[in-house]
């Protein structure tokens, strides 16, 4: 690092640490937030809008 | 032998775009298949996707040529890639802009603010906008791809040009949104491999990371320093390589591994333009955002994270160190010379560096990776440009009810038409590249990023609000790049035409961009009048905020 001044130092340093703390977050919340399906009675409901949007 | 292996492994890519975007083609069934993917994005493809449409030739070319020319001062960008434009982006808004692209069935990002803001004012001046400005982006990604294919295979850059463009329409056409991500994941697949083997060869053959660096300095004192210290920029032609370099002293540099003095021209032009420009400007470009609607969960945002930051890494972080280690490279290998003396321009150090420092096969997968960072870009501004068209514009002045994706379909040969056309027109000016880049993400910044983040976050936030700050956000911008920014306002020529001189402003403001003066204003806008103006319904906002 010694060949870099002070701001490109910071830039690459920053750089790095912006990468870890993605890769981090990443691979904490990898299993989390994921998609849970609608409840039964929306289904439902999601149906039976298709069926009239059918008919009209 | 050669020239027959490498025919054969172009046949088998195109081969495989084909299949591709047939099953894109296959998979699209439906308008939201075509323009959001079918909300069911796998986070790889996602995240590759975002990545390689964000990183196009601009970035490694353009950028990376610009590195060579002003050192690794150009890391600062790479920080706010990765720490804004994917780590504030997904975290932050990615899941806000999901939820609320599918709470209110919103295909486009148009289509989100008008919902959001309940104006089809809104969707037909943000289709405007991409239908203006876009057009100028896509040219210069499609001349910075089109001149590598004429230069490496030795063909007439029309005929390049023109089958270059129907491969894209092809495959954008055919497949929509499904189409555009799988071959986006499969060319940003290829650009990352590429750009390790770059890092690796070049560290290589300087003697490794700390050698390499360190030959730098002394590389810069001797090109740079003892030789042009003395001499007046009078005495070179305006754009050759000791021109360039004589600037970049008066602008206050001091070498590449140095950041240019505080506030001088060069601190101004890198941090202002180069870094916040493009840094922050990455969180309003439609075509990216539109990726966040994708997904069907937070879940492939939070995955998309990891992959997208290591991906953005090893692209710009990655080519702007080649670009500021070639110097070292060339000063050893070729004569004592610099970068810039060896390869004639800035546009030209890095592909002048693959053929020259890197082994024949490596041109070859390198000029892969570049044509995939161009493809993956063009096709995804297609797709928006066409959405813009179609849903947005067409469908918002006809109000009549056509098939969305025909209509969408049509928009993007239109587009494209349009894009090849100025692509005829504006061949010889390559260094268009880097600097339209940089004007499209800040414009994009300065119109849509108060109304889309106010949108996603603030309740209060009315549509007066919302439109007053796209307009002022407009008008200050395209203000600032005709009368006042020293390198626009010289180039279009308006300023000199009605007032006589290149610039109303004098000194070294001339040297901020557009966006650090049309940004904040366009943000108090969007405060002041959304506190002034009557609040939002009720129910819609419930609508817009609540599962």
């Amino acid at each position: 690092m010694e060949y870099f001044d002070f701001g490109v130092g910071l830039a690459f340093v920053l750089m790095i640490i912006s990468t870890i703390i993605s890769v981090i977050y990443g691979a904490i919340n990898w299993n989390k937030d994921a998609y849970v399906s609608p409840p039964e009675f929306v289904k439902d409901w999601n149906k039976t809008e298709k069926e009239i949007e059918d008919e009209l | 032998m050669t020239g027959m292996f490498e025919n054969i492994i172009i046949i088998l890519y195109l081969a495989v775009l084909g299949y591709l975007g047939f099953r894109g083609y296959k998979q699209t069934k439906s308008t939201t298949d075509y323009l959001v993917a079918g909300r069911d994005t796998h986070p790889f493809i996602m995240a590759l996707s975002y990545g390689a449409t964000f990183i196009s030739t601009a970035a490694i070319v353009g950028f990376g040529g610009v590195a060579a020319w002003l050192g690794n001062s150009l890391l600062w960008l790479t920080v706010f890639n990765i720490f804004i434009g994917i780590f504030i982006a997904f975290v932050f808004l990615g899941n806000p802009t999901r939820k609320m692209g599918y709470r209110l069935n919103a295909h486009t990002f148009p289509e989100l603010l008008a919902k959001r803001f309940d104006s089809k004012f809104i969707q037909i001046f943000g289709a405007l906008i991409i239908l203006l400005f876009m057009p100028l982006y896509a040219t210069a990604v499609l001349i910075g791809g089109t001149q590598f294919i004429a230069l490496y295979f030795g063909t007439d850059y029309h005929m390049s040009l023109m089958v270059f463009s129907i491969i894209i329409t092809a495959y954008v056409i055919a497949g929509g949104l499904k189409g555009v991500m799988l071959t986006d994941a499969l060319q940003g697949s290829i650009m990352f491999i590429a750009m390790i083997i770059l890092v690796v060869v070049t560290f290589d053959s300087l003697g490794g990371v700390v050698s390499a660096f360190s030959k730098l300095e002394n590389v810069w004192q001797v090109t740079v320093v003892d030789h042009l210290a003395s001499k007046s920029i009078n005495e070179f032609a305006p754009g050759s390589p000791d021109f360039m370099m004589k600037l970049s002293l008066l602008w206050g540099f001091e070498g590449w591994n140095s950041m240019p003095q505080f506030l001088s021209k060069g601190w101004l032009f890198v941090i202002t333009t180069i870094t916040m420009g493009v840094g922050i400007g990455v969180l309003a470009q439609p075509q990216l955002i539109v990726r966040f609607m994708t997904v069907k969960s937070k879940q492939e945002l939070n995955r998309a994270v990891l992959i997208g930051s290591i991906f953005i890494l090893a692209m710009t972080g990655i080519i702007f160190i080649v670009g500021a280690l070639s110097n070292a490279w060339y000063f050893e290998f070729n004569e004592g010379k610099n970068a810039l003396q060896s390869a004639g321009s800035v546009e030209k150090v890095i592909p002048h560096f693959i053929n020259t420092a890197m082994p024949k096969w490596f041109a070859f997968v390198f000029l892969f990776a570049l044509i995939s960072a161009a493809m993956s870009t063009l096709s995804s501004q297609f797709h928006t440009m066409g959405t813009a068209v179609g849903r947005d514009f067409f469908e918002q002045i006809t109000k009549k009810d056509y098939d969305s994706v025909m209509v969408t379909r049509l928009g993007v040969v239109v587009m494209i038409i349009f894009s090849v056309t100025l692509a005829y027109a504006f061949d010889d000016e390559p260094a268009i590249i880097a600097r339209s880049t940089a004007i499209f993400f800040a414009l994009c910044a300065s119109v849509f990023l108060p109304s889309f983040v106010g949108g996603l976050f603030f309740r209060g936030m009315t549509k007066a609000g919302a439109i007053s700050s796209m307009i002022v956000g407009l008008v200050v911008s395209s203000f600032w790049l005709l009368f006042v920014h020293f390198k626009e306002a010289k180039s279009l020529g308006l300023a000199k035409a009605i007032f006589g001189k290149d610039s109303l402003l004098s000194g070294d403001i001339i040297f901020v961009d557009a966006l650090v003066v049309a940004l904040p204003l366009s943000i108090i806008t969007a405060i002041v009048v959304s506190m002034m103006t009557k609040k939002m319904d009720k129910k819609h906002l419930d609508r817009c905020f609540n599962d």
